[in-house]
């Protein structure tokens, strides 16, 4: 059976600016407090100018929910994001060690492994992408990126085409 | 208390002692932070005639209430301390990630104070403060030091502010780099260095907390949507360096150490041609939503690798200003001042300085160690830079600052020495801009455009540029509050066309953050008396009226060529002007600050120890 | 009669052009030159110049000659100008 392809946030690193303004607000929202290290979406900057944001990609297989130790990790049938039961995580890290893109926080308030929920119980765009100040993020699928790409590739070639 | 900690450190490097000072809601909302609130600790924290690269000048950083929040453009800090180019007060800002981890450490200020018997790294660990041994990153370039310190201490979020091999040297333009930004101007580099310490890292792990989450996240991104508009165009689409073109088409773009203000290769240096050829990236500060760092690579000729975030300051000193035409070789020498850790906008109009003194014979190839630095010789102002920064052969003057230099070398190349109280003039040709030219001469800092700011009611057309006439005291005044607004708060200035009613906005936020209750009026108190504060200090070290001036070039020299031609600031002018804005100040015609001034300022100490008696005024003819 | 017309920053990127010659019949205010100017470059109405209005949006200035900027775009423009289309924002 193929496996349901989720939608999650998308950085497009030629727009990020590196402000990580997405940090603070995804923060500010998850947990009343400006505090970037409990941020569900981080930017990385690679000095001088590499730099992208990067939240849960709701990977297929997700190996989080496999490497759990405690089953606390499960897939919402709904739209796929990674749900963490409270009761069942004890805050012992292997889904951190797990997860290739450093996509999951650990905040040692709650003791508890906390991943972006795409923030679907909120009313309109999730925080990241309504403060992301040059459209930088976005909801996806890899399907989408690649159909962007796609389009992206051959407008630049007719471009360059014409130029001359 | 929300957003501010109320705590400020202070270290003694040379005893390794450290202790807290605390501060009210009372104290703080008088200087909300950046440099109002450095400047403070400077005044409270240096001895009156301290060297300024001896042990009791004190190193202030203060943080911006919005570091570290969604406030978009506020994650910032200020730097003070005496300078030791102008020996009055030298306030710097800086945006980086560096303000959001004071924060998070648990510091609204750091004070530091005294020297380190060898050199140090200070580490600012929450309360934990540890004085690593340097020796492993000397010599190592600014953005080299960040990058060592971060991996020798194993955690990304440690963010480093460090001196390069100028701040090493005491090079009295010396800079701090955080990530790429600066605290460039007026020698704060050079203060660090005297001091032994090479670099302050700090990690915070404290978060912050609002007293109105809901509110300031409206707010925030009220101010976010506000800066992608009409405001702030010119930021987004070409950055800083779109002065270069315009200012050069008003006939105002230094060329050649300001003998011009027309330069021939203009095009060639331009905002819209970095962008053509050379652009590969915006980059935005910390926290800040516009992004107007234009990053430039060069891919091809002798500076190919060459790379730098371009703004127009260091641009126009580097470029036109020393004749040079080819925006490889300026973002090469850009990169460089950076690197090194040198103000390039020092750098280039010492330099400029440098090559006028060659052409004109006052200084020959052999004072210059075989170099010919005539005007447009890149080669020779990539030399120099390196030299300065290492303080080799003639560097070593030149790494004095152009005041200094010229007095040293005397031979008339005072006469186009071109700085006001000692530091280095900025991109403006100030003989055309006559409101500008009174800011600039009367500024606390020096020759400073932004701690000024009055450039823009002469280039925006408010005024008529040409003119010198009464009244534009007032403006200069006004011009100067606001930008000192600011730089307490900390805003980013250009934000500054993004409000309907800015003084209230501002205000409402401020309360937002910080629980402190802020009138628009009380913040519109804290500009003026911020620049009361700034003067204070300087009256306390030695200042007196010749300190309010303009380089003789400025006064004597009319303008060659372009729109202004024939122009220049007549000394009358200037009398006129200053007397005109100490009357608007509310100061004596001496440009002393009485003490009931200060007093209604809330400035009481400071009235006690440099305020004058106010000067009985001379009854009217035909008063009844 | 006869001006040149020069474009800065983002006109000049929308324009694809440094400057622009403009010979117009009798004595044209410069509000009628910008309503001139985006017909010849319809990618100027909006960003740059407003559509009928033609006024210009508050982040453009026209200066005139590099001496002073046009504050009335109803005044007549005179032969031989240098009108330059640039940011209205000063400094950095
Ligand atoms: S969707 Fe919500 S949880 Fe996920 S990164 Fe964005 S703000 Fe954070
Ligand atoms: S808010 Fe947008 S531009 Fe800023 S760091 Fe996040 S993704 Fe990048």
């Amino acid at each position: 059976m193929a496996q349901p392809v989720y939608e999650h946030i998308i950085c497009d690193p030629a727009k990020c600016t590196g402000c990580r303004l997405c940090e603070y607000a995804c923060a500010m929202v998850k947990t009343g407090k400006f505090d970037a290290n409990l941020s569900r979406i981080r930017v990385v900057r690679i000095e001088p100018i590499t730099m992208t944001a990067i939240a849960c990609r709701l990977c297929a297989d997700a190996p989080c929910i496999i490497a759990c130790p405690r089953n606390a990790l499960s897939r919402s049938e709904k739209n796929g994001v990674i749900l963490v039961d409270q009761d069942k995580c004890d805050g012992c890290g292997w889904c951190i060690e797990a997860c290739d893109f450093g996509a999951i926080v650990l905040n040692p308030e709650t003791k508890n492994a906390e991943i972006c929920d795409l923030c679907q119980d909120l009313e309109g765009e999730p925080p990241c992408i309504a403060y992301c100040p040059v459209e930088a993020l976005s909801l996806g699928t890899p399907e989408t990126l690649r159909q962007k790409a796609r389009r992206e590739v051959v407008a630049k070639l007719f471009e360059e085409l014409f130029k001359e | 208390m929300y957003a501010y900690t109320g705590r400020i450190l202070h270290i003694d490097v040379t005893n390794r002692k450290t202790s807290i000072q605390r501060v009210g809601p009372d104290f703080i909302k008088k200087y909300l932070g950046g440099t109002g609130l450095a400047t403070r600790l400077v005044y409270d924290n240096t001895p009156k005639g301290c060297d300024p690269l001896g042990p009791e000048n004190a190193l202030c950083f203060a943080v911006s209430a919005f570091a570290g929040t969604t406030v978009p453009v506020g994650t910032k800090h200020g730097v003070a301390a005496k300078s030791p180019l102008t020996g009055f007060i030298g306030d710097s800002l800086s945006g980086s990630y560096f303000s959001e981890m004071m924060r998070r450490a648990g510091y609204d200020g750091i004070v530091i104070k005294g020297q380190a018997p060898k050199w140090v790294v200070v580490f600012i660990d929450d309360d934990d403060i540890q004085f690593l041994d340097a020796a492993p990153y000397m010599g190592m370039n600014t953005l080299e030091t960040q990058r060592a310190i971060r991996e020798r201490l194993g955690d990304e979020n440690v963010r480093v502010s460090a001196i390069g091999p100028a701040g090493e040297r005491l090079v009295r333009y010396a800079l701090i780099d955080n990530d790429g930004r600066q605290a460039g101007r007026s020698g704060n580099g050079a203060v660090m260095g005297s001091k032994r310490i090479k670099a302050i890292a700090i990690r915070g792990s404290h978060p912050i907390t609002v007293a109105d989450p809901k509110g300031l996240m409206e707010a925030s991104l009220r101010l976010i949507k506000a800066s992608r508009g009409p405001g702030t165009l010119k930021y987004r689409t070409l950055g800083t360096p779109a002065n270069v073109l315009n200012l050069n088409k008003m006939g105002l773009l230094p060329t050649r150490n300001f003998q011009e203000t027309v330069f021939e290769e203009a095009e060639k240096v331009s905002g819209e041609y970095l962008h053509e050829r050379y652009h590969v990236k915006s980059v935005a500060c910390a926290g800040c939503s516009i992004a107007c760092e234009q990053w430039g690579a060069v891919k091809e000729g002798k500076y190919k690798g060459a790379m730098i975030g371009l703004d127009y300051e260091p641009l126009f000193a580097v470029g036109p200003n020393c004749g040079i035409g080819d925006m490889a070789a300026i973002i090469r020498l850009v990169q460089l001042c950076d690197e090194y850790g040198l103000d390039a906008m020092s750098t280039g109009v010492v330099i400029s300085w440098a090559m006028e003194c060659y052409e004109r014979g006052i200084l020959t190839k052999e004072d210059f160690g075989g170099l010919e630095p005539y005007f447009g010789n890149d080669d020779a102002a990539v030399e120099l830079v390196r030299r300065i920064a290492y303080r080799e052969g003639i560097g070593d003057l030149l790494a004095e600052g152009v005041k200094r230099a010229s007095e040293r070398v005397g031979k008339g190349s005072e006469h186009f020495a071109m700085h006001v109280k000692g530091l280095e003039m900025p991109g403006y040709d100030v003989r055309s801009l006559k409101t500008f030219a009174l800011g600039i001469a009367v500024v606390a800092r020096g020759a400073d455009h932004n701690r000024a700011l009055s450039y823009e009611v002469d280039i925006k057309g408010e005024v008529d540029r040409f003119k010198a006439e009464p009244g534009r005291g007032k403006l200069a005044m006004e011009k100067e509050d606001f930008a000192c607004i600011l730089d307490c708060l900390v805003l980013c200035k250009f934000l500054r066309n993004c409000f309907t009613d800015f003084e209230r906005e501002v205000a409402e936020i401020y309360t937002m953050a910080t629980g402190i209750p802020l009138t628009p009026e009380e913040l519109k108190q804290v500009g003026e008396r911020v620049v009361n504060l700034k003067k204070a200090f300087n009256i306390r070290e030695g200042w007196t009226m010749a300190d309010d001036w303009l380089p003789p070039r400025v006064l004597e020299d009319p303008l060659p060529s372009g729109p202004g031609k024939g122009v220049r600031v007549t000394p009358e002018e200037l009398r006129m002007l200053i007397q005109d804005y100490y009357a608007a100040r509310g100061w004596t015609p001496e440009g002393l600050i009485p003490k009931s001034k200060l007093i209604a300022l809330g400035l009481e100490d400071i009235a006690e120890e440099i305020g004058v008696e106010e000067p009985v005024a001379a009854p009217a003819a035909g008063e009844a | 009669m006869e001006l040149v017309v020069e474009f800065f920053g983002l006109a000049r990127q929308l324009a694809q052009t440094k400057e622009c010659r403009i010979a117009l019949d009798g004595q044209p205010s410069f509000r009628q030159i910008l309503a001139h100017i985006a017909g010849q470059f319809p990618a100027l109405v909006g960003p740059v110049i407003l559509p009928e209005t033609f006024d210009l949006v508050s982040s453009y200035m026209l200066n005139l000659d590099g001496r002073r900027r046009v504050t009335d775009l109803d005044a007549p423009a005179a032969e031989g100008q240098r009108l330059l289309l640039m940011f209205t924002e000063a400094g950095g």
